[in-house]
């Protein structure tokens, strides 16, 4: 039977498709592809269909070994990806066979690829998503991200049509547009100035679930929910300590900061693509 | 944009941002009839088109809605009536008492010692309050203020599955393994949730609990069985 083999798992490595749907009302997130637009991609370009699941690195490109014949296509960030050790495009179809390695680093600009491949991962899906969640065991190996010497399985290789092209490619994003949350209104004067003033960037102690905002901002005029709130990705929440948090795909569905922003799912694909030392402003937008 | 849904005798005040997602509010901010969790089990049930994902609290409903959506829906949801009260499922949820070391922050907040908190929650009627935080966690209320207890500064790494924890005004069962910011007191021997099955729980919000204090040979015998809670219950 045909499979890859992980020489080496990269950084939080996972099979990832467009997720789980209409859940969240028993507080099972969506998960999901961090950038969906960027699996789309990868997966127009085979022909697949767009949602179809993918591997999805972050910050690093894992090495992986190809036990059969197939097709496969890169998009999103620039992994310096090789195949056999010859620098490869993304958005660009390749044929692997059996032996073949795909390798890569880290990621020069943007940090999430994807990998599509013309075949199938069969692995276990829940809640009709082959989308990796850790806390809840879902997905290959139990949620787990990729580790040294996995195997997983593939189906054989799918006829392909010709490319959908609806190829997007992640640009690189200075200004958040944000909207005005339920309890933005709590913000002071000077907490605003300093929200749209601020250049933050992405803390290293950010996850799938959600990203911490350094630096902090004013804390000083803080209030708190009385109780647990819904929240969503993309929800921008703001602690006691004065930290931002952005929740993310695998997010918690409650929550109990106060929510003063949102940005749109279309941002947050590419919000999701900054690196730790990429530098954004918000910038506030009014809803049509 | 901001209005109101009548809903019943009530007015539920909502606001939609942009076309993103609409809060609908409870006035009341508790639901003791249970009506507003069933006016979002509702929603969520008639899987509307313009709906992607509800999320129920006991003072909002957040509705995210997706690119099919006009104001007319709207309407839509002005019309929902409910098709009958909510039944309400007693559970008797069988739990062991563990020597944790979080007893002595629990003792010291409250103010009263180990013997004394379990004979406490033993006489109490709780109530179902949500879902949230992570899947599989449920959110129990009704406690006397006396355990209401702050949440923890800094949350633990790690929960055992089925861990009975007080936090907040909340008792709450962390029914897969995960981090948690309350207080470990003990663990439940039946699982509540059903995951990766459909529905993922097994009790809803609206639903009456009453602990069981099990010793530990009870619990392990109980525990090896696995038994879901409903089956515990002899609910099928």
């Amino acid at each position: 039977m045909a499979y890859l083999e992980i020489l080496n798992p990269g950084l939080f490595t996972s099979i990832q498709d467009a997720g789980r749907k209409h859940l969240a009302f028993y507080a099972i997130p969506r998960s999901g592809a961090m950038d969906i637009m960027s699996l789309q991609s990868a997966n127009s370009i085979l022909g697949k269909e767009i949602s179809s699941a993918c591997i999805e690195f972050n910050f690093q490109a894992a090495d992986i070994r190809f036990h059969g014949s197939y097709i496969i296509a890169l998009s999103g960030a620039d992994m310096q990806f090789k195949l056999n050790g010859i620098e490869i495009k993304l958005y660009k179809a390749y044929n692997v066979l059996p032996g073949d390695v795909l390798s890569g680093s880290f990621a020069r600009k943007n940090t999430r690829s994807y990998m599509a491949i013309n075949a199938e991962f069969i692995i276990p899906q829940s809640y009709d998503s082959n989308s990796s969640y850790a806390p809840a065991g879902f997905g290959f190996n139990g949620g787990k991200a990729f580790q040294k010497n996995d195997c997983i399985m593939l189906s054989d290789p799918e006829e392909l049509v010709s490319g959908h092209n609806r190829v997007f490619f992640p640009e690189s994003i200075t200004e958040i547009p944000i909207y005005k949350g339920p309890e933005f209104e709590w913000l002071s004067k000077d907490n605003i100035l300093r929200l749209f003033d601020t250049a933050f960037s992405i803390s290293m102690d950010s996850n799938r679930m959600g990203a911490r905002l350094a630096p902090l901002i004013d804390y000083s005029h803080h209030r708190s929910l009385e109780q647990s709130v819904p929240v969503l990705p993309g929800f921008v929440q703001w602690t006691p300590s004065g930290e931002l948090i952005v929740i993310l795909q695998d997010g918690q569905t409650t929550g109990g900061y106060p929510r003063i922003a949102y940005m749109k799912p279309e941002i947050i694909y590419r919000f999701n693509q900054l690196q730790a030392r990429d530098k954004f402003r918000f910038k506030l937008e009014n809803p049509i | 944009m901001s209005g109101y849904i009548e809903f019943k005798d009530r007015k539920l005040k909502f606001n939609l941002y942009g076309r993103e997602f609409l809060r609908v509010m409870n006035p009341e901010g508790y639901d003791r009839k249970h009506e507003f969790y069933s006016f979002a089990k509702t929603i969520y049930q008639k899987n509307f088109e313009f709906v992607d994902e509800v999320i129920y609290t006991p003072g909002e409903i957040c509705i995210r809605l997706n690119k099919h959506f006009q104001d007319k829906n709207l309407d839509v949801l002005q019309q929902i009536k409910l098709s009958g009260k909510k039944k309400v499922q007693s559970f008797k949820v069988p739990v062991f008492i563990k020597d944790t070391e979080d007893w002595e922050s629990v003792c010291q907040l409250s103010g009263l010692n180990r013997n004394e908190i379990v004979r406490l929650l033993e006489t109490l009627e709780l109530s179902v309050i949500m879902f949230g935080f992570l899947p599989g966690f449920l959110y129990i209320g009704e406690l006397p203020e006396v355990l209401h207890l702050p949440r923890k500064a800094r949350a633990q790494k790690y929960f055992e599955p089925q861990t009975l924890a007080l936090g907040g005004p909340y008792l709450g069962i962390y029914d897969i393994a995960s981090p948690g910011g309350w207080y470990n007191i003990g663990t439940v021997a039946c699982s509540i949730s059903n995951i990766p099955n459909y529905p993922p729980m097994l009790i809803e919000p609206g639903d009456s609990i009453k602990l069981e204090f099990l010793d530990q040979q009870a619990f392990e015998e109980l525990r090896t069985s696995q038994l879901n809670i409903q089956q515990y219950n002899g609910i099928s």
